[in-house]
């Protein structure tokens, strides 16, 4: 059964995949240009040229919207058809969901996969000087960490009814708009950042270093 | 406070108008019983009501807006040498963050005589108020007042009252001083940026440092050019090295005139040798291609390493060279105090691996909350 599911999956995505994992090979690459280990022009270097500096946010960005495009490819087809298909089948709801998830998962490998690589072809590209070290495989295992959380949360929220998903969204929505400001308020605000984005909290992964070369 | 407060004046005004509007309705319906002489009789009763509650209305915003207006009160507190002058629901939170600062960084600095010229006005509030803080010509006042929504934790706010204090003490040096250069503006750098700042800087003198040179660390903070052990040429590029001259000509600082042939040989025919010989005359350079903050860290390092009475002694020097000040501050040989700088650095090196540790398995744990989530979907038998 989990064939099947992994074929149709892969259909769906291959296309929409294609950008993201030419992004995730080439943004190592790019964050690489400029990093020079010769000495000359003075000022800094490495870890701290612009374009290293600039593809340091981009990291948590792609790996988020590389999972969601997974998630959503992954029920689209299925809610088009009124779920015909599932219905037809021998499966539990949550069996079927969770060979659903499993395909998509997979398929998540594809641009994991392309940035690791990019990362090793980008660190042997440059020289470094003593002081700096390239973290190809650190930087991997953190995208495929990012990916298949964020792979994980859209796919809850498309796996939802539409229902669910506007309480939720208007839910973030209104906490991103308003809460910042209540919270800030009652001197919360530490708090709940750490809350949702440090230690522990459902967003960790996309905060922290995402650098390629550092020290 | 006050702008909401102002609307819901508004509001009530507004309510009131409708209160007064709701009779005349009424009444409007009865209007085709009542001629044109009692209708506008009726209006006339009316008007002093009206001209009652617009005059109530205005008197109570007039209130409110002298309300925003009024300064906040304001206590003083003191810690240690510091007059921080703060609102009074304020005066704990201030006290406790202060000491703690004062604690961590600057333990030991009570002879600093900056901090007596100087009145700290601190706030850390949601909404930052202007405050009764009574003249005191003899003290130059630092504004310290902080938004929540922009320093929202401790460590933000600490981070604040360490640079405003780093700033302060800056000024116990004479105005051309080499300490004062090295202090001017840079806050209170902390360790791992430094570490950071160290391993990224392009030059050779610094990697040198990172690979167990003391005096490529000197070199780094712009003194020991003339040691006999000098590296000038792996140290600096040649650009570098004609920056350096260059600024120093410039200025005329150092003795270096730009009319010395040598000068010229070096800034104008691009004699890396010229260079060379110039900058091995100098004890010292101000003008490098290097962060200054790595120099502002070697100055609180050394005071840190030299405990009770460093900062006296280096008021004593203020003067001097950096690598003496340093070295008197200290109390250790500049040899060995570069080294315990050096070790200092790599012993704060951040732990810079995306490596995830802990955070791998709940990432793992968040995302099988997500997928379990998924399985419970509604969606089948809402379809």
């Amino acid at each position: 059964m989990y064939q099947p599911m992994l074929f149709i999956h892969w259909k769906q995505a291959s296309v929409p995949l294609l950008p993201f994992v030419v992004a995730a090979f080439g943004l190592p690459l790019v964050s690489v240009q400029g990093i020079d280990g010769d000495l000359g022009s003075g000022g800094l270097m490495a870890a701290s040229s612009p374009l290293a500096m600039l593809s340091l946010p981009v990291y948590p960005i792609l790996a988020f919207l590389t999972g969601a495009g997974l998630a959503l490819t992954s029920w689209n087809w299925d809610h088009q058809q009124n779920h015909v298909y599932a219905l037809s089948l021998p499966l539990a709801r949550w069996e079927y969901a969770m060979l659903k998830m499993g395909a998509g998962a997979v398929l998540g490998l594809i641009p994991v996969t392309a940035l690791w690589i990019g990362a090793h072809v980008a660190s042997a590209a440059v020289t470094l000087p003593v002081g700096l070290t390239a973290y190809p495989n650190e930087l991997g295992l953190r995208f495929l960490l990012a990916v298949g959380l964020s792979y994980a949360l859209v796919f809850a929220m498309a796996a939802g009814t539409m229902k669910t998903n506007l309480w939720v969204l208007s839910g973030v929505m209104a906490a991103a708009v308003g809460g910042t400001w209540i919270l800030a308020w009652f001197g919360l605000a530490d708090a709940a950042v750490q809350m949702l984005w440090s230690a522990g909290g459902p967003f960790e992964v996309f905060t922290g270093n995402w650098a390629l070369i550092d020290v | 406070m006050s702008r909401s407060t102002f609307a819901s004046v508004q509001r009530l005004a507004a309510l009131a108008a409708v209160n007064l509007t709701f009779p005349l309705a009424i009444a409007a319906q009865e209007v085709t019983d009542l001629t044109d002489e009692q209708l506008i009789r009726r209006i006339e009763a009316l008007v002093p009501e009206y001209e009652e509650a617009l005059a109530a209305r205005d008197a109570r915003l007039a209130a409110v807006r002298t309300d925003e207006r009024r300064p906040t009160p304001a206590d003083t507190v003191q810690v240690g040498p510091m007059r921080i002058v703060t609102p009074p629901d304020d005066v704990d939170a201030t006290r406790t963050l202060f000491e703690e600062v004062w604690r961590e960084s600057f333990d030991g600095l009570e002879v600093s005589p900056s901090l007596s010229r100087h009145l700290f006005v601190f706030q850390w509030r949601t909404r930052v108020r202007s405050m009764n803080v009574e003249a005191a010509p003899d003290r130059q006042v630092i504004n310290l007042e902080l938004e929540r929504i922009r320093t929202p934790t401790v460590e933000h706010a600490k981070n604040e009252i360490r640079d405003a204090l780093s700033r302060a003490f800056t000024t116990d040096f004479p105005r051309m001083s080499p300490m004062a250069a090295w202090l001017t503006a840079q806050g209170h750098p902390s360790a791992e940026e430094m570490y950071r700042l160290l391993a990224t800087q392009n030059i050779g003198a610094s990697r040198a440092c990172l690979q167990g040179s003391a005096i490529a660390c000197g070199a780094t903070l712009g003194f020991g050019f003339g040691n006999p052990a000098a590296d000038l040429a792996h140290w600096f590029s040649p650009q570098d090295q004609r920056a350096m001259v260059g600024e120093l000509a410039r200025r005329r600082d150092r003795g270096i005139d730009g009319d010395d042939p040598l000068v010229r040989s070096c800034t104008g025919l691009n004699d890396a040798g010229a260079c060379a010989t110039l900058l091995a005359r100098l004890q010292w350079v101000s003008h490098l291609p290097v962060s200054d903050r790595l120099r502002a860290h070697a100055l609180w390092f050394a005071v840190r390493l030299g405990g009770e009475g460093a900062w006296q002694r280096a008021l004593e020097r203020a003067d001097a060279p950096p690598s003496e000040v340093l070295a008197h501050v200290s109390g250790l040989p500049i040899d060995e105090f570069l080294a315990a700088w050096r070790d200092e650095m790599i012993a704060n090196r951040p732990d810079a691996r995306a490596g995830l540790g802990g955070k791998g398995t709940r990432v793992l744990m968040w995302s099988l909350i997500f997928a379990a989530l998924a399985m419970r979907s509604t969606r089948w038998r809402l379809a």
